[in-house]
């Protein structure tokens, strides 16, 4: 793997960074779900510069930059502000059109490309976002559509989406051949379609009202709004958790390592006690320093994931560990932040709180730490070693 | 309209943010820059910005051009990525150490390689010589007029231009036809950032590097040889104050302060 | 370089711009002579100014002679009414060929710094730009002393081959003469023609208003403001202490940026303005080095701050370490009475 980033990749920093210094660090107070028309200005004009199009290839509109430049470009919006990032919904949109194809493809594509639709992954259920196999959520097939009924929750911005991929139980509990994970299979549902919708909006320590819960009652969709094929619906669920999910909720995190180092240098050179600045003192320092520690780890396990994955090469594990161990160092650093800071630390219009509150939220989000070092143990035992481009056993999301 | 073609140039400038960092070295007299971060002068951005500004509004193209060491690649991608069409890089041992007099020659002679040209763009001043000089002169090295300060401009018809030129306290509006060079201020645009799309696009686009014998210049005129002004020495400022501290009571601390003033003969006279 | 045709020997004489507007000459015009003056006599020759417009003979007996020059070249013509590069620049140059002057300095105004390149460039000659101090040789070599990195070094530019030496000077920082009632210039008219197609521009409007305020460029006292003052309703207390006094207002860039200066004008230092006053009093500003950079031409620099480690006590004649609002009240005080006792 080159040590080395690809000159475009080196400019999306700058480009990105320009931007957010511009669009969003001047704007940080508004960035709120209070103040939504502004947050969806803000997503239009990250939209016309292209942010959401790093995962889609060329000849599809999109720029092919890959999981690295994403990874970058998330990376230093959400060290300007982590707390609301539409455009990832873009990016699962892509995601699920491109794993679907055709009609649904064609129809969603342009608005795809020009960043102005978004779309949820709708997984996870009361019974729990991990244990697929106790979802009751369930489709049935009925001449040329099929009939899903159920109930999803903590489905991330669902009430800004167009739509959604629905992990959906198809199996006939009598047929050995659909057991497991071969009874589940993943179908597009429109936010217009009858007898779909939300129920309620959760608030959270981050951000208000970004999650719901959804109903399906009897919502029909086509055939061809079947994702892939019957009973081979986590295949299309891994991509989207992974790719999308975990790595891009990484990518956030960074995003926040990032932001806690940049503001607790500055704060340090700025900050006068005791007649100079807290920069000089020995403690403050040593802080600084293992903020560097999980940037610099944490960066370059997300790269190497990013660059697995612009290789085509499945990497559960290095995934699952990059996602890891960036929650764990963003609420690390966070907390570095606020120390370095002090009491402004947790002042509304100091970053370090931002960061701090950002981090716990995302332990659900694309598998709890739990969950991550199942997917991580098991590519140990039963990998090759030392484990590249690991795939985790089916079960384990 | 029939399509336009715009010259712009673009100077590469260490980044003013990080200028503290630039040395002077006390044996030498010369500057250290290592390490600083490159990037396009500013308002030869605004200049970029206008030229594809014009390019939206009726069909042509932008090249954009620069003399400066290799790496200089970095900001000629940077301009492409924004929106020019094709970069090109004067480059060689021979350019370096040019004054305004040799920098305008070499620039002019790459701008008259490129062929028909309508219009040449580029910023006021730079950020770090910041002398104006080289618009006035890379025209004159072209043949063609020129207006500086720059703050708007109009195209009348096809191939007039109404151009707003700052003076002190003012403008002047003047009118000239194409071809014609014109040095920009900053209040003239806003310049974009470039989108990702754009960064990928970049890569595509015509980037060319050029040494002295490519654009065949009369190498008396470039560089070091070309250049009749010379520095001497450059010297950091030193400020020598007195850096007298006076204490006491406010009251006391005034009449102090009045008293030295009075001293000092700089107590401005009642008018 | 390709050769001058002459010798550099055969250059002799020092020019300066006289440049006019409206029929008026420009003060830069005036404060080049009187270092135009000193160097002509550090070289024992003559100094000249060179005016160019339409109906300005009248400034020839009233000012330029007055105010040091030996002779001036007069070109009067519609055509040079109003200042276009295209006349100006040829004509200019056809001086230059004809009388070979050593020296030209022409004050960096918006027009100077427009026609001086391009006259540099017709001759092949060299040009510093935005000079704030010359200096002579014995052997003739004019050293412009010029601004670099936005002010924060300074650099000695020098001319040793080509002729006339030119550089563009600063407004305000050279001294003009003392007026010498009914001293005399001798007066070159010089013929103006030149062919049609050689004026490429034209000029359809000339917009120019007088100050409301005297740019801060020009303030002979400036009482200036920093991020240290606070709020809005502080800041009175800077405009006050600047009224007592009848200075200029000035700020830093963060005091611009909080919105309690009420121009961006008044913005001092390496991104702003950089001043020369006699007096300059800087209040609750830290100094680091993007302001003291405009400032560092002041006379006498005086700072208040509360921060005994402020940079700018360094870099100050007088300062006080207090809090400005306990200060500054004693200061308008005392002020007020100093002045109306004179």
């Amino acid at each position: 793997m080159p040590f080395e980033l690809t000159p475009e990749e080196e400019m999306v920093r700058k480009v990105v960074r320009e931007f957010t210094e511009k669009e969003i660090i001047p704007h940080r107070r508004e960035l709120r779900a209070e103040n939504w028309d502004f947050v969806m200005q803000l997503a239009k004009k990250q939209a016309a510069a292209g942010f959401h199009l790093n995962l889609i290839p060329r000849q599809k509109g999109g720029t092919g930059l890959g999981q690295i430049a994403r990874s970058i470009t998330m990376e230093e919006i959400c060290a300007g502000w982590p707390l609301i990032y539409p455009l990832l919904g873009t990016e699962f949109a892509w995601c699920f059109v491109n794993a679907t194809g055709g009609e649904v493809e064609k129809k969603w594509m342009p608005g795809i490309v020009k960043g102005s639709i978004f779309a949820s992954p709708m997984i996870t259920e009361s019974s729990g976002g991990s244990d697929v196999l106790g979802f009751t959520t369930a489709a049935r097939k009925d001449g040329n559509s099929w009939v899903i009924n159920g109930r999803k929750c903590f489905i991330h911005h669902a009430h800004i989406s167009d739509f959604g991929m629905v992990l959906a139980k198809t199996g006939d509990p009598n047929d050995p051949a659909t057991k497991g994970v071969k009874a589940l299979s993943a179908f597009i549902v429109e936010k217009d379609m009858p007898g779909f919708r939300l129920v309620r909006g959760e608030n959270t320590l981050s951000e208000k009202a970004q999650t719901s819960e959804l109903v399906f009652d009897n919502v029909r969709v086509p055939e061809n709004y079947l994702v892939g094929e019957v009973g081979r619906g986590i295949a299309p669920v891994f991509t989207a958790v992974g790719d999308i999910g975990r790595l891009g909720i990484t990518a956030m995190l960074n995003g926040c390592i990032l932001g806690s180092y940049q503001c607790s240098v500055k704060f340090a050179k700025e900050r006068v006690l005791y007649g100079k600045p807290i920069s000089t003192l020995q403690a403050i320092q040593w802080r600084i320093a293992d903020i560097l520690i999980d940037l610099e780890t944490s960066r370059a396990l997300a790269y190497r994931a990013g660059w697995l994955r612009n290789k085509g090469i499945r990497c559960d594990a290095e995934q699952a560990v990059a996602k890891y161990f960036a929650t764990q160092a963003a609420h690390r650093c966070a907390l570095h932040a606020i120390n370095i800071h002090g009491a402004y630390g947790v002042l509304e219009e100091y970053m370090p709180q931002v960061y701090y509150r950002f981090a716990p939220p995302m332990i659900g989000a694309g598998g709890t730490d739990e969950i991550l070092k199942q997917i991580m143990a098991r590519a140990a035992l039963e990998g090759a070693d030392p484990v590249i481009g690991s795939k985790a056993a089916e079960s384990g999301l | 309209m029939k399509p336009i073609s715009i010259v712009v140039c673009i100077k590469p400038v260490p980044d003013s943010r990080h200028w503290e960092k630039i040395t002077l070295d006390p044996e030498t007299g010369l500057l250290r820059r290592e390490g600083i971060p490159i990037i396009i002068s500013p308002l030869d951005r605004n200049a970029l910005e206008e030229a594809l500004r014009i390019k939206e509004n009726r069909d042509g193209k932008v090249t954009v051009i620069s003399m400066g060491p290799p790496n200089t690649v970095e900001i000629l991608t940077s301009a492409l990525a924004m929106g020019a069409d094709a970069a090109v890089l004067l480059t060689d041992r021979t350019f370096a150490a040019a004054d305004t007099l040799a920098t305008a020659y070499a620039l002019a002679s790459g701008i008259r390689k490129l062929g028909e040209y309508d219009l040449v763009l580029l910023g006021n001043e730079s950020l770090d010589g910041s002398t104006g000089q080289v618009g006035p002169q890379v025209a004159e090295f072209l043949g063609i007029p020129h207006v500086t300060h720059v703050n708007k401009v109009n195209f009348i018809d096809e191939d007039t231009l109404q151009v707003k030129s700052r003076i002190e306290l003012g403008y002047m509006m003047i009118e000239v036809k194409i071809p014609v060079a014109l040095a920009v201020e900053k209040e003239i645009n806003e310049p974009r950032i470039p989108s990702l799309l754009g960064v990928v696009q970049a890569k595509e686009k015509p980037m060319s590097t050029w040494s002295a014998n490519d654009i065949g210049v009369d190498k008396a005129r470039i560089g070091l040889p070309g250049s009749p002004t010379q520095v001497a020495k450059v010297f950091a400022i030193e400020v020598k104050r007195r850096g007298e501290v006076l204490t006491g009571e406010p009251v006391e601390v005034t009449r102090k302060l009045i008293e030295k003033l009075r001293a000092e003969r700089v107590l401005p006279k009642v008018c | 370089m390709l050769e001058q045709t002459s010798k550099i020997e055969e250059y002799q004489g020092i020019w300066v711009f006289a440049e006019q507007r409206n029929g008026k000459l420009l003060e830069v015009g005036l404060e080049l002579l009187g270092s135009g003056r000193m160097i002509a006599d550090k070289m024992a020759t003559e100094l000249a100014a060179v005016l160019l417009g339409h109906n300005v003979a009248g400034l020839v007996v009233d000012e330029l002679g007055e105010y040091g020059a030996d002779k001036v070249y007069l070109l009067d013509s519609p055509i040079l009414e109003v200042y276009r590069s295209d006349p100006y620049a040829l004509l200019m140059q056809g001086l230059i060929n004809q009388y070979k002057p050593a020296v030209l300095l022409i004050g960096a105004t918006t027009i100077g710094m427009d026609l001086a390149p391009r006259v540099a460039a017709k001759i092949g000659t060299g040009l510093s730009a935005h000079c704030t101090g010359l200096d002579i040789s014995g052997n003739g070599q004019l050293a412009a002393i010029v601004p670099a990195f936005g002010g924060s070094m300074m650099a000695a530019i020098l001319c040793p081959n080509r002729r006339p030496q030119m550089a563009t000077v600063c407004p305000g920082f050279m001294k003009k003469n003392e007026r010498e009632q009914g001293r005399k210039a001798s007066v070159v008219r010089v013929e103006v023609s030149l062919p049609q197609e050689s004026i490429r521009t034209k000029v359809v409007e000339v917009f120019s208003e007088e100050p409301k305020t005297l740019p801060i460029e020009l303030a002979e006292t400036i009482v200036a403001g920093g991020y240290g003052i606070g709020s809005k309703e502080n800041w009175k207390m800077v405009e006050e202490l600047a009224t007592v006094l009848g200075a200029s207002v000035g700020a830093t860039r963060p005091a611009v940026d909080e919105g309690w200066a009420s121009l961006e004008e008044q913005m001092i230092g390496q991104s702003g303005k950089t001043v020369h006053p006699n007096l300059y009093i800087g209040i609750g500003i830290s100094g680091v080095i993007h302001h003291l950079i405009g400032i560092k031409d002041s006379k006498v620099i005086v700072a208040i701050n509360s921060d005994p480690n402020a940079p700018i006590l360094k870099a100050a004649d007088y300062g006080i370490v207090a809090d400005f609002r306990d200060i500054v009240p004693h200061l308008i005080r005392g002020f007020r009475e100093a002045m109306e006792e004179m």
